[in-house]
């Protein structure tokens, strides 16, 4: 055909498009390159969250031997309950950890714990201020390795309200990072090359980002002239964020043009939404394990359904337990006998999802092992029972080569921080901290 | 009855007070303590004996630890904990009286030096207005009063921090963050998008539903089926087949001997639907297909009937006024699995006429709750017609609403361009000079957004910038005018013997059979040339080539294929319909965001079980396409020009983003050329603005500030007025007084969602209360307690008060039965302070303190033992008694026995502020007795009203004077306002402590003309 140039002169037409920026910089750009091979295999991060507690009948309740979410005995020889019992074949791979609970959090009502869970920050009404979560904190050093330096997904997608919060992750200055909830959106996100002129428009939209940058900068630098001490900083704080686009910016431009390893959507269910809850959450762990596989990013939360009852997934229950059930907030305060058996139930489900994600982690090759020998999954909720904020139900699963150790049921007294967790789990991602949030040390039972 | 205690009256406060000053007139006299040599050897060592114990390393008590204070008064931050501190000693409250206590003389060194601290602090600076960025509300009232788009810009952004006065405006917190400048170039891109059009006018769906009777099958003799019958009125593209719904009951067939209208679509008024807010149980839908996003007008032909509850005749019911006309609610919602959910388009309006009379509704369909995913073809909206009356109870009749016809438009533009795009490209001589005429647009597009001129530099700098945008797109443009554009029609090729689930990638490994140019997608291989060999075989073919985008959008594609079908865009997969469609039919769809201009596009195709059909369908839509199989002209052989040069207004709307993310625009307060502390008149017309509009100045305050008038203060009290008087400063009310009050702590309560409907409407209360205080120029003390509340029939009924009927909030009298009466008997304050299932007389004790009288008690400690944690039982007792408990506990009386007093009266006032003698949650009668702390007993928030009117007004009106000012000034109050809040108060009192006086004084104090 006559005119097939618009393929090949991509670049001349680019220049022509004032699109020319972007390409020549990427020779210049560090972070272009691939990072440095090393022999050890990327250490990754999952932390997955549910809302409302879990059910814990009492001791001497008939059906406590059933659905007590936590097993029935401490120690290596815990039993598990109908509850957790997806989990049995990961025996070796899993701790459950229980006592657990940020203590600023022990005041406020247990339905308000979401933002805090991965964070440890204060949530209390007239205190409240957030802090960075844990995949952050870790993005924040090894991100810049992987071309998503992190990803924070829902099924509600967007932020949320300050004390129900759509997403888990929180950035230095504990301001939400939206989520993402759309399966395809996601996928394309995480795995395809827009190309032709979609891309050459996001290039285009990259440079005018870029410019405006440049004019704002100078407009800003212009003010800061004719401001006092005072007001100078508050426009440091805006310069230094106008500089710290300007990086991502660069950072997004060079791995533009980096092709993607080509990976299929096939036997993923893209068009599963809420109204189809398995298909739906299972999807959802089938794309963290791929952009775990493909090295995507290594940083994961998905909040699966946020602590408000006005959400499609809280009526999770009702599509797949019954359609005769209640939401899932109505579900965990338990009215009538049979109340424990039902939440118990659905407490059930949640588990066999995490186990379908397990399983397919541990059956991915990686290096000298599977994909779970190198990857942490965090999986719990911020409230044990009722509105509860104490004693969360978590299980820490995965990571056996990044020196995490398995097999048991660890109950921590009250004086335990929850952050004492966080702190272990980074030094085992590879980005220690002295210390996070209110930790007052780490968990040597896990490593 | 209210009953001051022997033991600790107000004239031994007063003695004690004076004493202590005069204690401290001679003490300084006599030694006079000067600098921090002599906090060290002098006072440190006091404080070290009596008061570290409590508040130093060891223990800090209240979160206090006295060694940590800055003994400089001004230089320091700590000035307000020595006022604490000074309280306390002086009043005898600290040290305790069962801890050591200081002697005389050591009590009389302490003492002086206290007051003489505090009296340099109150005589210190005042904190500067610190430059700062707009909050949420703020961002999104300045780009909606800008733009003149009613859109909920600020939706996405993260929430900005409560200051240490519980308000949202103060510079200290409100950061700048790269996550929310990021925002705010989004916000501003998109913003733009809307406001400036760049296409033809839109094509709009107009409907028109005429209500008709016809012969219901099978009824009875005398019944007759209404129903609402559709037209489309041109133009029609894509309307869809309008459904029919009745969500409410049959109509019942009218009693003997009343004329049955014809024409009319009758609706009785409704009772009140159990859940979800905007839902009304006697309204009639119908369904239809709309656009995603847009203007919306809706137009009802409707008029009030001599009918009530649909049959009955009552005389004289129509006498137009809210309580007794129908109202017509006009709702936008969707169906989902919990049924429909709905949101008013706009407020009800009332229905007075006897005759036909069209009422009009508008809104933006963005703000409707009508998508339920990203498929655009099924962005279909349920319109709700109602009779929003609400009677006494459910059981009562009201006046009946009659309709006779809907007409449906959207989107809606009454004018083309629409007002947002002229407001932004100007009318000017020089419009067709792009040189000229981008410098006059900017300049006076940056004048409106920065509310202040542009400094030439500053225009030259945008300037500059958009004529590097325009230059590249008009090179772009010849460039693109130099290539000859590509053929029409797409490149066909077939390929044999496919494997299972083929995929482009792998097809493109196989060696093709055949290869043509064809002009569209084939549906049928029925005598197609090329194909109808292949008819027997397994094979696939692939469609690929170029496709032309008008517009940039959302575009939405559909496949109905029998056999597998993926559908690529720009290598993107869009749509997989492969492994459904190899069995059976199967239709899929796939959304996906396009630029203008061509794109790759590419449609494979496997064989199924059908022989001779392809694909059954494939279509697209997007914006200004409605549902439409895919027409010829837009595919190309080789894709064509994949970036399109920008048009003269989209580079503009490039440049302007760049203006709403500068700092003049985000932030407020900025460069002041002088050293002086005055500030200019533009910024006082951004102060006026922002404070009683809480967005941006309109055009008279900036010619005022241009004119150099502002500073006028016979101007300034004229504005004044006139900002209170505009509808806008409701946003003032809604901010400053659920931020003062802390209302929005509602939300957090779990609260049964079956309040949801009265949920909503108590803050309105609260927020409607304050209005018609100050608009009517009341006494504040109306705050504290009041003869009337401001209610509408939801609230009324919510608190059993009768006579309020209709629809919207009107002031309603009040007699003691009622218990009601100020803010203290609002459900927004009574629920947002209590558990969600049961009140809570600590948290509602604490917020009176904290709100109203401006006593805050210490912050609970980190872990605070849950009541009952240590024996359950403690749970079954009335609150009262679990409190006593918790107090027998050391660590947590000293704190409660001063906040508990002031929450038990409000015990006769359940979780959700409804009037109670016995609890809900143990049965037993509720106790509402309290001892007060200085010993005066009370029973019942009555009488805790009254105390409050009589005892402490003066303590309320100094703590509303120093809230407000915190507020007006976007600052929290220091010591070193003590004189302007002084002053402040004593105006506020001498004009019968009319607000709008307060208001006044506020806007002429020093401070508030400082930076």
């Amino acid at each position: 055909m006559s005119n097939s140039s618009w393929r090949l002169d991509r670049r001349t037409f680019l220049r022509s498009a004032g699109v020319a920026l972007a390409l020549p910089l990427l020779d210049c750009m560090g972070w272009a390159e691939e990072p440095a091979k090393s022999t050890s295999r990327p250490r990754r991060l999952c932390s997955i969250f549910f809302p409302f507690g879990v059910c814990l009948p009492p001791e001497n309740h008939a059906e406590y031997k059933n659905w007590n979410w936590f097993p029935l005995n401490e120690g290596r020889d815990y039993r598990l309950t109908q509850t957790l019992d997806p989990l049995e074949p990961f025996r070796s791979e899993i701790s459950i950890l229980g006592g657990l609970s940020h203590p600023k959090g022990r005041s406020v009502h247990g339905h308000d714990i979401s933002p805090i869970f991965l964070t440890g920050g204060d949530p209390r009404n007239s205190t409240f201020s957030n802090s960075i979560s844990i995949d952050q904190q870790a993005a924040e050093t090894l991100g810049w390795q992987t071309r998503m330096p992190s990803l924070a997904l829902s099924s509600m997608g967007g932020i949320g309200i300050r004390a129900k919060p759509h997403t888990l992750s929180f950035n230095r200055r504990g301001d939400p990072i939206p989520s993402e909830s759309s399966l395809r959106l996601i996928f394309n996100r995480l795995f395809s090359d827009s190309q032709g002129a979609n891309r050459l428009e996001s290039a285009r939209r990259l440079d005018h980002q870029r410019r405006v940058v440049d004019v704002v900068l100078d407009q800003a630098k212009d003010l800061r002239r004719q401001l006092g001490p005072a007001d100078q900083r508050k426009i440091d704080e805006y310069l230094q964020s106008v500089n710290e686009i300007e990086g991502r910016l660069e950072r997004s431009a060079a791995w533009q043009d980096k092709p993607r390893d080509p990976v299929s959507a096939d036997g993923l269910d893209l068009d599963a939404h809420l109204e189809t809850p398995e298909q739906y959450v299972r999807t959802m762990y089938d794309l963290i394990a791929l952009a775990f596989r493909t090295d995507t990013t290594r940083y994961i939360t998905y909040m699966i359904h946020a602590e408000t009852e006005t959400n499609l997934a809280n009526s999770f229950p009702k599509l797949v337990l019954d359609p005769k059930s209640v939401g899932h907030h109505d579900l965990s305060h338990i009215r009538d006998p049979t109340g424990y058996v039902m939440f118990g139930r659905y407490d059930r489900w949640l588990t066999q999802q995490l186990a379908y994600f397990l399983g397919k982690l541990r059956d991915t090759n990686d290096g000298d092992g599977s994909l779970l020998d190198h990857t942490m999954v965090l999986y719990g909720s911020g409230c044990s029972t009722l509105h509860n904020p104490n004693n969360y139900p978590l299980v820490l699963a995965g990571g056996s080569k990044m020196g995490l150790k398995h097999g048991a049921y660890h109950r921590f007294s009250a004086d335990v921080p929850c952050a004492n967790l966080f702190v272990t789990m980074l030094d085992r991602l590879g980005t220690p901290v002295g210390r996070f949030a209110d930790s007052t040390g780490g968990l040597p039972q896990l490593v | 009855m209210i009953k001051p205690s022997p033991r600790n009256s107000l004239s031994d406060l007063l003695l004690q007070i004076a004493l202590a000053v005069f204690i401290s007139v001679t003490a300084n006299a006599a030694q006079p303590v000067e600098d921090s040599t002599s906090y060290q050897k002098q006072i440190l060592p006091l404080l070290t004996s009596y008061c570290l114990p409590c508040h130093g390393p060891e223990k800090a008590k209240g979160s206090l630890r006295i060694d940590r204070l800055n003994p400089d008064p001004v230089g320091g931050p700590d000035a307000s904990h020595w006022q604490d501190i000074s309280d306390e000693l002086h009043a005898g409250r600290m040290p305790p009286k069962d801890q050591r206590q200081p002697g005389p003389d050591e009590r009389r060194v302490l003492s002086a030096w206290l007051v003489e601290t505090m009296a340099k602090a109150r005589k210190g600076v005042a904190k500067p207005i610190l430059l700062r960025r707009l909050n949420r509300q703020e961002y999104g009232n300045t780009l909606r009063d800008l733009l003149g788009l009613d859109l909920p810009f600020e939706q996405d952004l993260p929430p900005d921090g409560l200051s240490e006065e519980g308000f949202r405006n103060d510079s200290s917190c409100l950061t700048v963050s790269s996550m929310i400048l990021e925002y705010y170039q989004k916000i501003a891109a998109a913003a733009l998008d809307k406001a400036i059009v760049t296409s033809p006018r839109p094509l709009a769906n107009r409907v028109r539903w005429t209500v008709k009777e016809t012969e219901k099958k099978g009824a009875k003799k005398d019944e007759k089926k209404v129903e609402l019958l559709p037209e489309h009125l041109p133009p029609q593209d894509g309307v869809d087949q309008a459904k029919f719904r009745l969500d409410g009951a049959e109509i019942p067939a009218p009693p003997k001997g009343v004329a049955i209208p014809t024409d009319h679509f009758l609706l009785p008024t409704g009772k009140l639907a159990g859940t979800g807010s905007q839902r009304f149980d006697r309204a009639t839908s119908v369904q239809v297909r709309c656009p995603s996003e847009g203007p919306v007008r809706i137009r009802v032909s409707a008029r009030a009937t001599m009918t009530i509850g649909g049959g009955a005749t009552a005389a004289e019911t129509v006498s137009g006024t809210n309580q007794d006309s129908p109202w017509l609610a006009v709702s936008i919602g969707r169906d989902n699995t919990y049924g429909p959910t709905y949101q008013l388009l706009s407020q009800p309006l009332p229905v007075s006429g006897l005759d036909q009379q069209i009422y009009e509704f508008t809104g933006r369909l963005e703000n409707m709750p009508i998508q339920l995913n990203d498929k655009l073809s099924e962005t279909k909206m349920r319109l709700q017609m109602a009779n929003a009356f609400i009677g006494p109870d459910d059981k009562t009749p009201g006046p009946d609403l009659r309709i006779d016809q809907i007409e449906y438009e959207a989107p809606y533009y009454a004018t083309w361009p629409p007002e947002s795009h002229r407001a932004i490209f100007i009318d000017s001589p020089n419009r067709e000079n792009h040189d000229i005429y981008a410098r006059e647009v900017l300049e006076r597009f940056m004048a409106r957004a920065w509310r202040r001129p542009p400094s030439p530099v500053e225009v030259d700098r945008y300037y500059s910038h958009w004529k590097r945008l325009w230059a590249e797109s008009q090179t772009l443009a010849s460039e693109v005018a130099k290539h000859p554009p590509s053929a029409a029609g797409m490149k066909m090729t077939v390929y044999d013997q496919i494997p299972a689930n083929a995929t482009l990638q792998t097809l493109h490994a196989l060696k093709p059979v055949g290869e043509t140019v064809v002009p569209n997608i084939q549906t049928s291989w029925w005598n197609h040339p090329v194909l109808a060999p292949y008819q027997k075989k397994d094979i696939a073919v692939c469609y690929s080539g170029g496709i032309t985008v008008p517009r940039k959008g959302k575009y939405q594609f559909t496949i109905e294929s029998c056999g597998g079908s993926r559908l690529y865009l720009d290598g993107q997969e869009i749509i997989d319909n492969d492994a459904a469609a190899m069995q059976h039919d199967s239709r899929k769809s796939g959304t996906v965001q396009l630029s203008a201009g061509s794109h790759a596009f590419a449609l494979c195709y496997r064989k199924g079980p059908t022989p001779r059909v392809l694909l059954r369908q494939i279509s697209w839509e997007g914006p200004g396409i409605d549902p439409t199989s895919l027409p010829n002209e837009s595919f190309t052989v080789e894709p064509g020009p994949p970036v399109l040069p920008l048009s003269f207004e989209e580079t503009i709307r490039e440049t302007l983003t760049a203006v709403l993310t500068a700092p003049p625009f985000l932030f407020l307060l900025e460069e002041n050329k002088t050293t002086s502390r005055d500030i200019s008149d533009h910024q006082l017309a951004s102060r006026l603005s922002y404070f009683l509009w809480n967005g941006p100045p309109d055009e008279e305050l900036l010619q005022l500030a241009a004119a150099g008038k502002l500073h006028d203060k016979a101007v300034m009290m004229a504005q004044v007025d006139r900002l209170l008087a505009d509808e806008r400063a409701w946003r003032f009310i809604t901010s400053f007084v659920n931020e003062w009050l802390e209302l929005d702590a509602i939300d957090s309560r779990m609260i049964n969602p079956v309040f949801l409907d009265v949920l909503d409407r108590m803050r309105e209360e609260t927020n409607r209360f304050f209005h018609e205080i100050l608009i009517c120029d009341l006494s504040a003390l109306n705050l504290l307690d009041s003869q009337f509340a401001m209610l509408d029939p939801l609230m009324a009924r919510h608190y059993g008060i009768a006579g309020v009927t209709g629809y919207g909030f009107r002031r309603a009298a009040l007699t003691a039965k009622d218990h009601r009466g100020g803010i203290l008997t609002q459900a927004s304050v009574l629920a947002g302070n209590s558990t969600g299932r049961d009140s809570h007389p600590v948290k509602r004790g604490s917020w009176l303190l904290r709100r109203l009288l401006d006593d805050p008690p210490p912050p609970p400690p980190p872990v605070v033992p849950e009541i009952g944690a240590d024996d359950p039982k403690i749970l079954k007792l009335p609150w009262k008694q679990q409190l006593q408990h918790h107090r027998s506990n050391p660590a947590c009386a000293s704190c409660h026995q001063a906040i508990d007093p002031w929450g038990l009266p409000f015990e006769n006032y359940d979780a959700l502020g409804i009037w109670r003698t016995k609890s809900q949650v143990n049965n037993l009668p509720v106790e509402a007795r309290s001892d007060l702390p200085d010993g005066t007993a009370i029973e019942g928030l009555a009488e805790l009203r009254s105390y409050l009117v009589t005892m402490k007004s003066d303590r309320f009106f100094r703590a509303l004077t120093r809230k407000l000012l915190a507020y007006a000034l976007g600052r929290s109050t220091s010591l070193a306002d003590t004189e302007v809040i002084d002053g402040l108060t004593a105006t506020f009192s001498a004009d019968d402590h009319r607000l709008r006086s307060l208001i006044k004084a506020i806007v002429t104090c020093r401070p508030f003309h400082e930076k």
